[in-house]
């Protein structure tokens, strides 16, 4: 997709950061019917962040964009995450996640996820967050590169051996980094950026582990259940696939077995790309946030 | 004091017992021994879930008496809420049930008020009284006398005047008393001679009265009070209970009032007001913080 402007879908996402900051959706090129939802509830555009926001970051920590071309026009698919600002010089920071839907010109969908809270009881939002991840914008090899479904496949192995228990199911490099919103979850046995009372809950079953690794010390029982698995956009000469999804977590359940982390019931919002190249996820970045247990996106 | 028909008092403690059983089952996790119609729903802060999932699966304890009841015969419908604990947290946990003509439970709804909790839209624990709730709210229940007593019609419309009056800014909408407590998780947060609120900073606003606050700009932030919804009424005690959710949008750019939220939330409510004489006399609530523009799905048929 071509912007007014003449950039593509990734200057289209920067724009629509740089609206958000002025509270001006007019400058956008919306669709008469667009939908918007904020962390997965459909309101007007124009309300929510859009009334609170006073700045964004100049860069995206990532972005990935896909264009199919159909009978009625090209269709697009952005996503991408950055930090920005609510409430001005008293505000807050605040990590969002937006994915647009472009429909020919206009945009036709937008979905946004606000991260409020710091990571991992953190006050505050690493550093990390205000560059781009250089790893995730290369640009692959032709010999490393996968077809859609072979990405797709990989995201999927990745979740459902996470959901399962099964080390087995997720082909995953055992070099494999993972960033959740900013701080690295894998191969980080020094729990750089973690607050000491996450480190002496000992979440995650062993941060210096790698992703498998963890998988196999079952720290990630309390997950009940990844649902509601939407592709949203997928980079084959990057290697980059998009999910949106909800990790369940039914909270200490009685008869369970084991201590869930997870005092209470919820549902987290986890938007999560991964890197795939000659067959084996290289790389994860996400975002999320809790939400009522058995919340849905909205779309 | 006025008086019921007995008729009316025998269907009232058959829709009390359904309430009582269903706090005694929690904590074990009993609910496929509750009397239910085949079908039922059942919805946890606003989403539809199986029976036995969310809270029937981490409660722990559940009290015995609960601080607020309100019995709406003619309808077979009961809401209430009490002290629960989930893996060894205090919580509130509101219950609404719907006893149809063959005595079993075809609709559920709960709301469960958690503190620390991980899917709060507030960024601190919350307010929170816990020994306050733990035992039913004083003059709450009394009967009104019939010269006094509101009619369906007249509570409708006295909570529909308050969450217009809080909603709008204008205090001339609300039916109440100057000496209306209002207590909200167990804290009140009017009139107040003891002091700021657990954990929070001084506020001189919690001095002032429910009308008061209203005038003098205290409740500015809330943008709406929308999607009310159950209505249960009970003329003889003089009681309402509304569900509904204040809309927060926030720190909003240009905002010069106070905005005690910086990023939108919506407010979750259920509130119960006593009427007596064509006034509000006592303003009993459960609140928690949810995304901006939430939907509870009991109120949609969803």
């Amino acid at each position: 997709m071509i912007t007014a402007r003449g950039g593509g879908l990734a200057d289209l996402l920067g724009d629509y950061y740089t609206a958000l900051a002025a509270g001006d959706p007019g400058r956008l090129p919306l669709a008469a019917d667009v939908r918007f939802t904020e962390n997965g509830q459909p309101i007007a555009i124009g309300a929510g962040l859009w009334a609170t926001a006073t700045w964004a970051a100049d860069s995206r920590v990532v972005t990935v964009s896909e264009e199919a071309y159909g009978p009625g026009g090209t269709a697009g698919s952005v996503a991408g995450w950055g930090m920005i600002t609510e409430g001005g010089a008293d505000g807050a920071d605040a990590l969002l996640g937006v994915r647009l839907k472009t429909t020919g010109k206009a945009i036709s969908e937008i979905e946004t996820l606000v991260v409020r809270r710091g990571p991992f009881g953190r006050t505050t939002f690493p550093g990390r967050l205000l560059e781009p991840s250089a790893a995730m914008a290369e640009i692959l090899a032709p010999a490393d590169c996968g077809t859609r479904e072979d990405l797709v496949r990989a995201a999927n192995g990745y979740l459902d051996g996470v959901s399962r228990d099964d080390a087995g199911l997720i082909p995953a490099a055992d070099d494999c980094v993972r960033i959740e919103n900013g701080l690295q979850t894998v191969l980080n046995p020094g729990a750089d950026g973690f607050p000491e009372t996450f480190v002496s809950s000992g979440g995650l079953g062993g941060l210096g582990l790698g992703v498998r690794a963890q998988i196999r010390t079952l720290a990630f029982r309390y997950i009940e259940d990844i649902r509601d698995r939407r592709f949203v956009a997928v980079d084959t000469e990057r290697g980059l696939v998009l999910v949106c999804c909800f990790f369940d977590h039914p909270g200490k359940v009685r008869d369970a077995g084991f201590d869930s982390p997870i005092a209470a019931p919820n549902s987290m919002l986890i938007w999560e790309l991964f890197k795939v190249a000659g067959g084996l996820i290289r790389r994860i970045e996400a975002i999320g946030a809790a939400f009522p247990y058995g919340m849905r996106a909205g779309w | 004091m006025g008086e019921v028909s007995q008729d009316l008092q025998e269907r009232r403690a058959y829709l009390d017992s359904y309430a009582d059983r269903y706090f005694e089952l929690l904590p074990s996790g009993g609910h496929p021994r509750l009397p239910i119609a085949r079908g039922v729903t059942f919805t946890e802060n606003g989403q539809r879930l199986r029976l036995g999932q969310g809270l029937w699966a981490t409660a722990t304890g559940a009290a015995r008496t609960r601080a607020v009841t309100v019995l709406d015969g003619p309808a077979g419908q009961i809401a209430t809420w009490g002290m629960v604990t989930e893996a060894g947290h205090d919580a509130i946990l509101g219950v609404w049930l719907k006893v149809d003509d063959e005595g079993l439970i075809d609709e559920i709804d709960t709301f469960v008020v958690r503190f620390n909790d991980m899917s709060s839209t507030f960024s601190g624990s919350g307010l929170l009284d816990a020994r306050r709730l733990a035992g039913p709210t004083p003059g709450l229940l009394d009967l009104v006398d019939e010269g006094e007593r509101p009619s369906v019609a007249e509570l409708r419309r006295a909570a529909d005047g308050y969450l217009d009056g809080v909603s709008s800014g204008d205090a001339g909408l609300i039916p109440v008393a100057d000496d209306c407590p209002r207590i909200e998780n167990g804290v009140q947060t009017v009139l107040r001679t003891d002091g700021p609120l657990p954990g929070r900073a001084p506020n001189p606003a919690t001095a002032m009265s429910v009308a008061q606050q209203v005038r003098e700009g205290v409740t500015r932030h809330i943008a709406a009070a929308r999607d009310r919804g159950m209505y249960l009424t009970d003329p003889s005690r003089g009681l309402v209970m509304v569900r509904f959710f204040f809309d927060h949008p926030g720190a909003v750019r240009g905002w010069q009032g106070r905005a005690p939220f910086i990023g939108p939330n919506s407010m979750p409510a259920w509130e119960v007001f006593k009427v007596r004489g064509g006034l509000i006399r006592h303003i009993e609530a459960i609140i928690a913080w949810f995304p901006y523009g939430y939907r509870w799905a009991a109120a949609e048929g969803r």
